[in-house]
């Protein structure tokens, strides 16, 4: 691995190994884009880079590699097993009160890093709700005063920072600002929005965007082996991450995505009850996070039916669903207009934050949001108060 | 030695450096002099703006070996090592992490010892908001009166967060965001001294994402120094450009954002869609490309409506032309409409979780914004259809009912507003009516001899516009009718098939008497009124005017069938062409 195993991110890379050239690394830096688009993989190299032991410095500022992959402590870091590369991350049971639980948290740590390890562009899924440990944090930030083991400096990568409580966050603050000598902290985060602006400030940011689709085909072609019709439709569904791309291929998200499908023409097409036959059906099968990525398909859908009612046109070029062209044509005659549609996709990425950020009846939030899509597709308005009623 | 960013190595050292706030910094210069110095300092204010620096600074004031002085010397012992943060007298407490009450009492038991070398000993508390209630509580009394040599400073973000009665306790400041305008000067000084070559553009570009804070604007010039701007030879400074700038922080070109304007002005939603695609793949900045967009119909705008282009941001004179050429695409509803659009699209942006689809979305419904506009007309066209048609049915249902009039007459707004001006004798172009107020000029009394049936005709809805004010249900029932003949100072009145209750009603006495006191007021001349029936017209909608009226609407039925657009608003009301 090195800086051309990372995808794309051209801007951030030129100006990562621009940093390690001159010698300005700052001590501080918050890597922030979509998910899978990269930076888990990014500040990987970049902690390779600081202690690798024979760093080839890049002649000219540019994405050559300046780890050198070879090396004992490159081998190490790629292990996630160097003592001064320290890896915060969120996961269930963060403040474990039984052993049970404390077990579980272990158990969570070792499967992170495993996945990770294969890949490290994988999203790392849990079937609970994470959170960033507090006691790790404040273990770091005793540790970080002392002197780096066997590296030339420490390290620490926290990821989706997003997901730490405010106090900790908040006592990251002096750190961040003015960490100890020879150590660098890395942030990432999906949601840039949900940081404390005084934690975005002490940091320098940089910014990760998604990866075109043709890059994800030819990684997933060359890397796992895909067949090309495959591997580009995975490519331009996952629309520019990589690590959702990945996920395809564990093949549970393609299941996903047809449950997805068979709601929607469920719930226009059929009368109350077979809703709730069908709702059931789905939480039974299905988590809370693979329900997430069910409201996920389904904006994705919504998209490509407005994008159709608009330009009349269902090529590959402008569908993200171009597979299921004919399901879109048939949703966009039933929608029959943008607005519609328009409240439909509101409706689908509300009760979709809800189900995230909120603590939500998913039965009842899938049932709401079958009738409506019903109702909408009727041309009945729709009531969006209703949603309240989701709520426990 | 790991490398300083550039916010840490440049933290000002003594009052004078600090930016941008002089009214924190003379205040406190001033109380040093007069020896009035508090035992409790708040400083609040936004991030980067010198919270934590002005507390340093003030610790070092206070203990510099010739202190409490204005101006610490920044050599001696003492002010190095509170630099360094070594001062045994100096206390630099993170109140994120050390906020439970055993950490404050902890302080209580510590402060009572006198200082070790300097004459204060001073506590700064950073993030002081993040204090937990009963930390703060215990806090209380020592704040209140602590020992003569000890000295609190808070520094916080939040201050909203910090109990009242911690407040009334210290002399609190207010930082503010640092002016743009300071910001540039300072990022200049400083590129200077890292022997950078910033140009003026780039700067004001920094230090307007840097929103008022100098930890930003610093942080930012540091990733552009590591991003590129390579020198021509190691010895001549590195160049910081407006083109590096915006290549680092994702900014995005001013020309594409004129092929989005061209795209949207041309409603080619394929083409939008592929210069979004493009921009979006390039790896820009959505949220400032979102920005940069409500810039540029902002400048669209002004070049719209005003004349004086220098209130247009920094733009070069072919810029501000094409602003002006491009500009005349658009009304300047349809802009304040997109702007709209745009502004709306920054919050949702931040909720979503894939900006690209909102983003798509918005575009569409920029491209489809100058339709919308015509739109309206159509819909007022079409609404006053409907209200016409309802009038029709009011009276074939022979329901005088004046409440519905009234409904009906508030979906007919332009009739409402033509009607005093036809009231007043004005020439009224009142063109949304269709050209059923076709009127002529002012009447001179005078002139009664010359009025000739044309032009009673002509000004027929001058009267009706009177009786409608006074008696709606009459003008209702007059309006219908129509002029045939006038001789002998007798109107005939001639309604069509069906009329016989219009007819009955108008011969009512005190309707007449209405008519005729109208006419006379428009014509100055006392008529007789004769109403007839003609059977032959059997079209439901009697008269002259109406007639036009009919044909006008035929017109734009024909019309209408042709127009897409129609086609949609037919769709959305499932209504008929009528």
């Amino acid at each position: 691995m090195s800086f051309a195993n990372v995808l794309n991110q051209e801007i951030p890379k030129k100006i990562l190994s621009g940093a390690l050239k001159k010698d300005m690394l700052p001590s501080a830096y918050l890597f922030y884009g979509g998910v899978g688009t990269g930076k888990w993989a990014l500040a990987l190299e970049v902690a390779k880079a600081i202690n690798c032991e024979n760093l080839q410095i890049p002649s000219k500022a540019g994405n050559e590699n300046p780890a050198c992959d070879q090396c004992l402590s490159c081998r190490k870091i790629e292990k996630l097993i160097h003592p001064d590369v320290k890896m915060i991350f969120p996961i269930p049971f963060a403040s474990p009160k039984t052993q049970a639980e404390r077990d579980k948290k272990q158990e969570a740590i070792e499967k992170f890093k495993k996945d990770k390890i294969q890949e490290p562009y994988t999203i790392v899924k849990f079937d609970k709700n994470v959170n960033i440990p507090v006691d790790e944090i404040r273990e770091m930030q005793s540790k970080l005063y002392l002197k780096p083991f066997e590296g030339k400096r420490k390290v620490v990568i926290i990821t989706e920072v997003e997901n730490m409580h405010p106090s900790s966050a908040n006592s990251l603050l002096k750190t961040l600002e003015e960490p100890p000598k020879d150590s660098h902290l890395i942030l990432t985060s999906t949601d840039i929005n949900r940081l404390l602006p005084t934690v975005v400030s002490r940091c320098q940011q940089i910014r990760f965007a998604k990866i075109p689709s043709f890059l994800i085909e030819k990684r997933l072609k060359e890397r796992y082996q895909i067949p090309e019709e495959k591997a580009s439709f995975y490519a331009k569904i996952s629309n520019g991450s990589l690590g959702k791309a990945l996920d395809f291929l564990q093949g549970e998200k393609e299941n996903i995505r047809q449950d997805a499908i068979l709601l929607i023409q469920t719930s226009i097409e059929s009368n109350t009850g077979k809703i709730i036959d069908q709702v059931e059906k789905l939480q039974n099968r299905w988590d809370k996070n693979s329900i997430l990525e069910m409201f996920e398909f389904l904006i994705s859908l919504f998209r490509d039916v407005y994008l159709s009612l608009e330009t009349f046109k269902t090529d590959k070029e402008q569908l993200l669903n171009y597979d299921i062209a004919s399901e879109v044509v048939k949703l966009s005659e039933r929608f029959k207009r943008q607005n519609k549609v328009e409240e439909a996709l509101e409706l689908v990425d509300r009760i979709r934050t809800d189900c995230k950020t909120k603590n939500v009846n998913l039965k009842l939030a899938l049932l709401t949001l079958c009738l409506k899509l019903r109702d909408l597709s009727q041309n009945k308005p729709a009531h969006m108060n209703a949603s309240a009623s989701v709520m426990l | 030695m790991t490398y300083l960013v550039m916010a840490r190595k440049y933290r000002p050292q003594r009052f004078e450096e600090v930016v941008g706030q002089s009214h924190v910094t003379i205040t406190l210069v001033n109380a040093i002099k007069a020896n009035r110095i508090s035992h409790a300092y708040l400083f609040a204010g936004p991030k980067g703006t010198g919270k934590t620096t002005v507390a340093r600074i003030l610790a070092k004031a206070l203990n510099c070996k010739d202190g409490p002085t204005p101006e610490p010397c920044n050599q001696c012992d003492a002010c190095n090592e509170i630099a360094i943060g070594r001062s045994l007298d100096v206390v630099e407490i993170d109140g994120a992490s050390n906020n439970s009450v055993d950490d404050v009492r902890a302080l209580r038991e510590n402060i009572r010892y006198v200082p070790i070398k300097g004459k204060y000993k001073i506590y700064i508390i950073d993030e002081v908001h993040m204090l937990s209630d009963s930390a703060f509580n215990a806090l209380l009394k020592t704040l209140e009166e602590p020992p003569a040599h000890a000295i609190f400073i808070f520094a916080t973000t939040e201050p909203h967060q910090i109990p009242q009665t911690v407040l009334s306790r210290c002399q609190r400041f207010d930082f503010r965001r640092i002016p743009t305008n300071d910001l540039v000067k300072t990022i200049q000084t400083i590129a200077q001294k890292e022997k950078l070559e910033i140009d003026q553009d780039a700067s004001y570009i920094l230090a307007r994402r840097a929103d008022g804070s100098l930890r930003d604007i610093l942080s930012l010039l540091d990733q552009v120094t590591a991003f590129g701007g390579e020198a021509e030879m190691p010895s001549s400074p590195r160049r910081v450009t407006k083109e590096l700038v915006a290549q680092t922080l994702g900014l995005v070109d001013q020309e594409k954002l004129f092929e989005i304007t061209d795209a949207i002005s041309q409603k080619d939603a394929s083409r939008g869609l592929s210069i979004l695609n493009q921009l979006i793949d390039s790896g820009i900045d959505l949220p400032e490309f979102v920005n940069s967009l409500l810039q540029h119909f902002r400048d669209l705008l002004v070049s719209k409506v005003s004349h004086d282009s220098k209130i247009l941001f920094d733009l070069s004179d072919t810029y501000i032309d094409r602003y002006k050429e491009k500009a005349k695409d658009f009304s300047e509803t349809d802009i304040l409409r997109m702007i709209k659009v745009v502004a709306d699209l920054n919050l949702s942006l931040k909720r979503a979780t894939d900006p690209r689809i909102f983003l798509e979305l918005a575009l569409m419904k920029l491209l489809k914004m100058e339709s919308t506009v015509s739109l309206e007309d159509v819909l007022n066209k079409l609404e006053q259809l409907q209200a016409c048609q309802r009038e029709d049915l009011n009276l074939s249902n022979s329901s005088i009912d004046s409440e519905s009039q009234n409904s009906s007459h508030k979906s007919l707004p332009p009739e409402d507003s033509a009607t005093p001006k036809e009231k007043r004798g004005f020439v009224s172009n009142a063109s949304d009516d269709e050209g059923r107020t076709k009127l002529n000029a002012p009447l001179e009394p005078a002139e009664k001899e010359k009025i000739s049936l044309q032009g009673l005709k002509d000004r027929w809805n001058e009267v009706l516009g009177k009786i409608k004010k006074t008696k709606l249900s009459l003008w209702s029932l007059i309006k219908d009718g129509e002029i045939v003949s006038w001789e002998d100072d007798i109107i005939t009145i001639e309604f069509h098939n069906g009329g016989a209750f219009h007819k009955k009603q108008a011969e009512r006495k005190e309707n007449l008497s209405l008519i005729q006191k109208a006419l006379e007021e428009i014509y100055s001349q006392s008529f007789k009124l004769k109403f007839e029936l003609n059977p032959e017209k059997t079209t439901s909608l009697g008269g002259q005017n109406n007639s036009t009226y009919h044909k006008d609407q035929l017109n734009l039925s024909e019309a209408a069938k042709k127009d897409p657009l129609i086609k949609t608003i037919m769709d959305t009301f499932e209504g008929e062409i009528i």
